[in-house]
């Protein structure tokens, strides 16, 4: 699989693309027309390119060098396990701040490189949208460390909004913006055939001029083949949609669309919604918030691998269950968040659907995202945010949720 | 206490009952207390009846926590924390002040905010009644008064705080243009000074000149040698000076009047970015939604597929959600994906040194396999 005879140049086809398919291209694309050469040679190691190795190594060798040259490193904003963060800026304009994302090398992948990483990079230099953090450029530091150039986000990230109960206050309008960021996020990466995976606030980063941006791809993947399974151990658990807690292998865009919903009831409510300690918990807990999943209104659910539930059946929560826990998103925003929060996934709305509700144009408009309520000094964060390992909730629980990816059906 | 609380369920209040309204200056009229003996006697009232009385006695009285109103017929209950010393000898002045205040808090709208004048005006007479309503009318006036005014306070809570702001942002950027306006003019005084000087020193040059020709005893009269100096230099003076500082040099044709009257200060109608965004319609797909359509092809509701139906029937499959549309519609991407690519086009936008021209002619013979390359390796 790995070694598959389609993969030449990956990342240098995409590159060049991307330079002309996307619209919103922007003044990033004089330094990332160039930076896919290197990779490509680290990433596909392949036969093919064997042959001219000797003369196209000094080359890759060359040309990273030169996009490493690009950038200063300056400070360190935050260290984590998974990957270092700092601060850096552009040689020839001090003034263009970059956070420099250095992967490390982790004890389970000595060989090759982190799955998260090359799901990142991969996904990140794929995807170009306002709403979407941006990847300058990759390059590879002594020692084959891989060194990711993202777009500086001085601003924190949303789940620092939320819970900062004391400082920070917003409403409806505030949300509705926010929320109108992500939705747009998600469903420029389902138009792109890409799941993200991992939707939380604190994977919803802020720059400087408000805009939300949806970071940290390290679970993403492409849709599947039919057929073809996925994992289902993907997405924090805490906003995790049912399908994938009954061990689902085949799913879709619904579910970021769930985590979404999701997001929008925390930024109600300011506590994550449905906050489980276990799988079991977890499952436990929808049911209470939603309604145990049944034949009745999930037909097959019963089949599904890991389909577990209380005996007592808890029925579907109506409006005004929803209405009486959200009523500040008005009726419509209501309507909205129970159309996210629908347990069979085939019903659940779309992230383009969503972003056709009625909710947009009811009263109150969206706040510009200028005027939008925003903490400053969240330097030490944004390398928090970026170094953390994808799909974990932190926290004290954090350290009991073991990391497993199953890799084992893609082999 | 005997007296029974009057409920009027309104909280603008009568003036205090009595001949006069004003302060007293020398008796407190709850202690009688004499500022003779007390020189640093102070005369507070709480905007809740306006009864004045001394700080003594507001101490007194209030310390232990609220209490009625000392006045004989008034039933309010007071607060300590609400008493203040009057700005106005005279307390319905005081009185109106405040409810003026108040109206204007909520009532905050500006002209701008009209389509007419006339609306303007209508709004503003609309506004006055009531505030007078509140100040002097009878008893069901005021009350009627006072509800049209509580409702606006609560129901309009967003808009009155939006105003405010507007209105801070307003005095803010007119406070700005008045010192930009300002230091413009120091800057135009500054330079025009700056400029007679240099065109005065050009001048005493120029009849030193004249006075040395006339020394030299160059031929021709005096006046002819002036005239020819002046002549050689008035082009010299008039670049310098301008039309500020009139000459000797001058002829006798005025020149450098214009026939236009030089209006300064003219508002200038701009519509900030706050308005211009607010004036488009929100777009949830922010301008994106038409770009990502498939331009080259159409999408069909379903398309006949033997490969697919297990997927379309199978409990696995189907349970969980997985979008055979979802995979059409990708399918259909990625078969016409490379259509619409003009290399050459590309070529001539990308600007590469020799050592990109190995992968840029790379990713150009790839192209047409980018959509097929995405599956996940580690998937």
């Amino acid at each position: 699989m790995a070694v598959s005879p389609l993969i030449v140049h990956p990342t240098s086809a995409l590159q060049g693309a991307r330079a002309v398919s996307s619209p919103l291209k922007n003044a990033a694309s004089a330094q990332t027309s160039s930076n896919g050469t290197p990779l490509a040679v680290q990433v596909v190691p392949n036969a093919a390119a064997a042959a001219a190795q000797s003369t196209s190594l000094d080359l890759a060798e060359q040309l990273n060098d030169e996009e490493k040259r690009k950038y200063v490193k300056g400070k360190k904003l935050g260290e984590g396990t998974y990957a270092n963060v700092y601060l850096g800026f552009l040689r020839n304009d001090p003034s263009h701040l970059v956070a420099i994302k250095k992967i490390k090398i982790q004890k389970e992948y000595t060989e090759g490189m982190a799955p998260d990483a090359v799901r990142e990079i991969k996904h990140l230099q794929e995807l170009s949208h306002p709403n979407i953090i941006t990847m300058h450029s990759v390059f590879s530091s002594k020692d084959q460390n891989l060194n990711l150039v993202l777009e500086y986000l001085p601003l924190g990230d949303l789940e620092m909004l939320i819970h900062d109960t004391e400082h920070i206050r917003y409403g409806a309008a505030d949300i509705k913006a926010w929320m109108g960021m992500l939705t747009r996020a998600v469903w420029f990466c389902h138009e792109n055939f890409v799941l993200h995976r991992d939707i939380k606030p604190n994977n919803l980063l802020i720059a400087a001029d408000g805009e939300v941006k949806l970071a940290d791809f390290g679970l993403a993947r492409s849709f599947s083949d039919p057929y073809r399974p996925m994992t289902s151990n993907v997405i924090t658990r805490w906003y995790r949609p049912p399908e994938l807690l009954f061990g689902a292998q085949h799913y879709s865009g619904a579910v970021d669309v769930w985590s979404v919903g999701l997001v929008l009831a925390e930024l109600v409510i300011r506590t994550p919604y449905i906050a489980g300690n276990s799988e079991i918990h977890q499952i436990q807990l929808i049911c209470q918030a939603v309604g145990t999943p049944t034949e009745d209104n999930w037909p097959g659910v019963t089949k599904l691998p890991e389909y577990t539930v209380d005996k007592e059946v808890i029925p579907l929560r109506g409006k005004d269950h929803y209405m009486a826990l959200f009523g500040t998103l008005g009726v419509e925003g209501v309507d909205l968040l129970m159309k996210t929060l629908s347990l069979d996934p085939k019903k659940r709305i779309t992230a383009r659907d969503m972003l056709k509700h009625d909710w947009w144009h009811k009263d109150p408009r969206p706040t510009r995202k200028q005027d939008l309520p925003k903490k400053s000094g969240g330097q030490g964060k944004v390398g928090a945010d970026l170094k953390r390992r994808p799909g974990i909730i932190e926290e004290d629980r954090g350290s009991k949720v073991a990391r497993k990816l199953d890799f084992g059906p893609a082999k | 206490m005997s007296r029974k609380p009057v409920t009027n369920g309104s909280t603008v209040v009568r003036l205090p009952t009595g001949p006069t309204t004003a302060l007293p200056s020398d008796i407190c009229p709850v202690c009688k207390r004499v500022r003779y003996l007390n020189t640093d006697m102070e005369f507070l009232i709480n905007p809740e009846c306006y009864h004045p009385m001394c700080s003594n006695c507001v101490s007194n009285i209030f310390k232990s926590g609220p209490a009625q109103c000392p006045y004989a017929t008034c039933t309010k209950t007071l607060r300590q924390r609400g008493f203040r010393s009057a700005f106005f000898g005279d307390l319905a002045v005081e009185r109106e002040v405040d409810i003026r205040r108040r109206v204007a808090a909520a009532y905050n709208m500006v002209e701008d905010d009209f389509e007419t004048l006339r609306d303007y005006n209508n709004y503003l007479q609309d506004v006055e009644d009531l505030t007078f309503d509140l100040i002097s009318g009878a008893e069901d006036e005021r009350r009627a008064a006072e509800q049209k005014l509580l409702h606006r306070e609560q129901e309009f809570r967003d808009e009155i705080e939006r105003n405010k702001r507007r209105g801070r942002e307003a005095e803010l950027s007119r406070q700005k243009r008045d010192a930009a306006d300002a230091e413009a003019a120091r800057q135009r005084r500054l330079e025009e000074q700056r400029e007679e000087a240099r065109a005065r020193a050009e001048e005493a040059t120029i009849n030193a000149e004249v006075m040395e020709a006339l020394a030299r005893g160059e031929p021709g009269s005096a006046a002819e040698i002036q005239a020819r100096i002046v002549a050689q230099n008035r082009a010299r003076v008039a670049a310098i000076s301008g039309a500020h500082f009139t000459s000797l040099l001058d002829t006798g044709v005025p020149s450098g009047t214009s026939n236009t009257l030089s209006i300064r200060g003219l508002k200038t109608k701009k519509i900030s970015e706050e308005e211009e965004d607010l004036s488009k319609p929100y777009d949830p797909f922010a301008g994106l939604g038409p770009a990502l359509e498939p331009s080259r092809y159409k999408l069909h509701e379903s398309y006949p597929n033997p490969w697919l139906d297990a997927a379309r029937t199978h409990d696995d499959h189907r349970v969980p959600g997985y979008s055979i549309s979802e995979y059409v519609t990708r399918a259909m991407f990625d078969a016409f994906a490379g259509l619409g690519v003009n290399i050459a086009d590309e070529k001539k936008d990308v600007a590469r040194g020799p050592g990109t021209l190995v992968a840029a002619e790379a990713a150009a013979t790839n192209r047409v396999s980018e959509r097929i390359n995405v599956d996940d390796v580690f998937g």
